[in-house]
């Protein structure tokens, strides 16, 4: 099936560039936030991975199996594009993870997703010191899933690339990362949890 | 997620509602325009689409180059304290510029350059940047249902050591947490993010200097000319050359195929001053603004040459102006202006 995407794609099938749009906007939307820390930003990546998927479809592999690693390279590439250099990229990461998952009103937050919350901002802030590179291997094989395979055909770089890079990254981050189970104290993302209902 | 138990994931969103239909008939709406125009499949094989020529739509334009976000609708998740500082937009010339003269200017301010002292090796610790940006958005009001082209505004101050590993930015106008934030990375220093050392051992001859650019950014950007100039600019922006790379800076740009002069060009603190630009694949003019007699790099500002759906050719979509450079002997340290 995936197959038969694939070959209506190549050949600029309407329909089927539109089946592409339904299945992967959502996930090529996050992950051009976790790229450029910037929602706004993201929506661009969609816009222009999916023109730019239209006018390279002549240059698709036949053969190979799921669109999604071919989509993310493209998207990979495009937010590359759309931020140059690293220090504004580290700027909006910060701004981004001051209201990152504790937006979501909900009055009860259990002490456990609050826990997920300060890691997540941590992990994202980690994410930031790392080297381009590095960073996209993780947001790709970490946070999208995709194997070590899919993650190198996404890139355009040998697996072993991959494999190096994301265990790199991984350890730096699990470096910044507070432990999963540390009591929550009263700092400012208890307080958050209270107001939380109020917005 | 079950696979990394140990790393939270980023919560998902969809799109604002709207947008993914939005983008979507946009897809569509190209689709049908260039099945129309080219009804046999594109040969891409050997032909990269930033080459193929834009006969077709300003479509490809969206493929934006450098770091200007064109925010159609800007979504605020609301609730931030984003103290947003604002400005009307500002326009320039969309036809300005021209490709004579470029040699002799760069000539000049090469030569002007050129007597300038070239201090011996920096002592203090830091380098210390102070800089003013504007972006340019279409602010969206959902009461009044109007939209207003604007400029969103920054002042940066941006320290960095010499080696590019350590650094503190505190910006303005972006909601930043009070007192600054860390760029230290491990990373290390790009030509698109140059620390003093690597400034220091660029190559002074022009034509080197011009191969490394080339070379080391290789598939980024909208074409490697475009990405050449770009990174020139990177080079002279929020950084320290020592005084002998300014000549070959000078140099290397003129060098590269279509640059241009713009007479009369305006930085993001409405300092007039002469450009060195070029326009890239999207239709965007890059301009590198400098003092009119001394050559002193002023700033930077980005125009649309074209329409692109409603920003309008001649759009300022992105300006800068250096405030502020010096030498430091400490992080956070203001000099004295």
């Amino acid at each position: 099936m995936t197959t038969d995407l694939r070959a209506r794609i190549r050949a600029g099938d309407r329909e089927a560039f539109a089946e592409l749009y339904d299945a992967h906007v959502r996930a090529i939307y996050n992950h051009g936030f976790r790229l450029t820390a910037d929602w706004s930003m993201a929506e661009d990546v969609v816009s222009d991975t999916f023109l730019q998927a239209w006018r390279l479809r002549a240059r698709l592999d036949p053969e190979a199996g799921s669109l999604r690693p071919w989509l993310f390279g493209i998207a990979t590439n495009i937010a590359r594009n759309l931020r140059r250099g690293d220090r504004r990229y580290r700027a909006a990461v910060l701004a981004a993870t001051r209201d990152l998952p504790i937006v979501e009103d909900h009055a009860a937050v259990t002490d456990s997703r609050i826990d997920d919350a300060r890691r997540l901002t941590a992990a994202m802030t980690a994410l930031a010191a790392l080297p381009r590179a590095d960073r996209e291997v993780f947001t790709l094989c970490v946070w999208e899933e995709l194997d070590y395979a899919a993650a190198a055909e996404a890139l355009g770089i040998p697996i072993g690339t991959v494999r190096s890079r994301l265990s790199r990254a991984r350890r730096k981050i699990r470096r910044e990362l507070p432990a999963p189970d540390r009591p929550v104290t009263g700092d400012s993302t208890t307080t958050t949890r209270h107001t939380g209902g109020l917005r | 997620m079950t696979q990394h138990p140990d790393l939270p994931s980023p919560p998902r969103r969809d799109l604002p509602p709207g947008r993914q239909e939005f983008h979507k008939q946009r897809l569509m709406s190209v689709i049908d325009h260039e099945t129309r125009i080219a009804p046999t499949p594109p040969r891409a094989r050997r032909q990269s689409w930033l080459i193929r020529p834009v006969f077709a739509l300003p479509a490809l334009a969206l493929i934006v180059a450098g770091a200007t976000a064109i925010v159609a609708a800007r979504h605020d998740t609301g609730g931030g304290t984003s103290q947003v500082i604002t400005e009307p937009a500002q326009f320039a010339d969309p036809h300005a510029g021209s490709p004579r003269g470029v040699a002799r200017l760069a000539n000049r301010m090469a030569l002007v350059a050129e007597t300038r002292e070239n201090k011996p090796a920096p002592t203090g610790g830091w380098v210390y940047i102070r800089n003013k940006t504007t972006e340019f958005y279409v602010a969206q009001n959902d009461d009044t249902h109007t939209r207003t082209p604007t400029a969103r505004a920054s002042i940066r101050q941006v320290w960095t050591s010499l080696d590019g590993k350590k650094g503190w930015l505190i910006q303005s106008g972006i909601g930043q947490r009070e007192g600054g934030e860390t760029l230290d990375s491990d990373g290390g220093a790009t030509l698109n993010g140059p620390s003093y050392q690597l400034l220091a051992a660029l190559p002074t001859d022009p034509d080197a200097l011009l191969s490394r650019i080339y070379r080391e950014t290789r598939g980024h950007g909208t074409g490697p000319d475009s990405e050449a100039f770009a990174t020139i600019g990177d080079l002279l922006g929020e950084s320290y050359p020592p005084a002998k790379l300014y000549p070959a800076l000078y140099r290397a740009a003129a060098k590269i195929p279509g640059v241009l002069v713009v007479d009369d060009a305006v930085d993001a603190t409405g300092r007039h001053g002469v450009a060195l630009a070029r326009v890239d694949e999207s239709g965007l003019r890059q301009e590198l603004i400098f003092d009119k007699t001394d050559y002193t790099f002023l700033g930077s500002r980005e125009v649309r040459t074209n329409d692109l759906e409603e920003i309008k050719a001649g759009t300022v979509t992105f300006s800068s102006a250096i405030l502020q450079r010096a030498l430091v002997d400490r992080m956070k340290q203001i000099p004295a202006a």
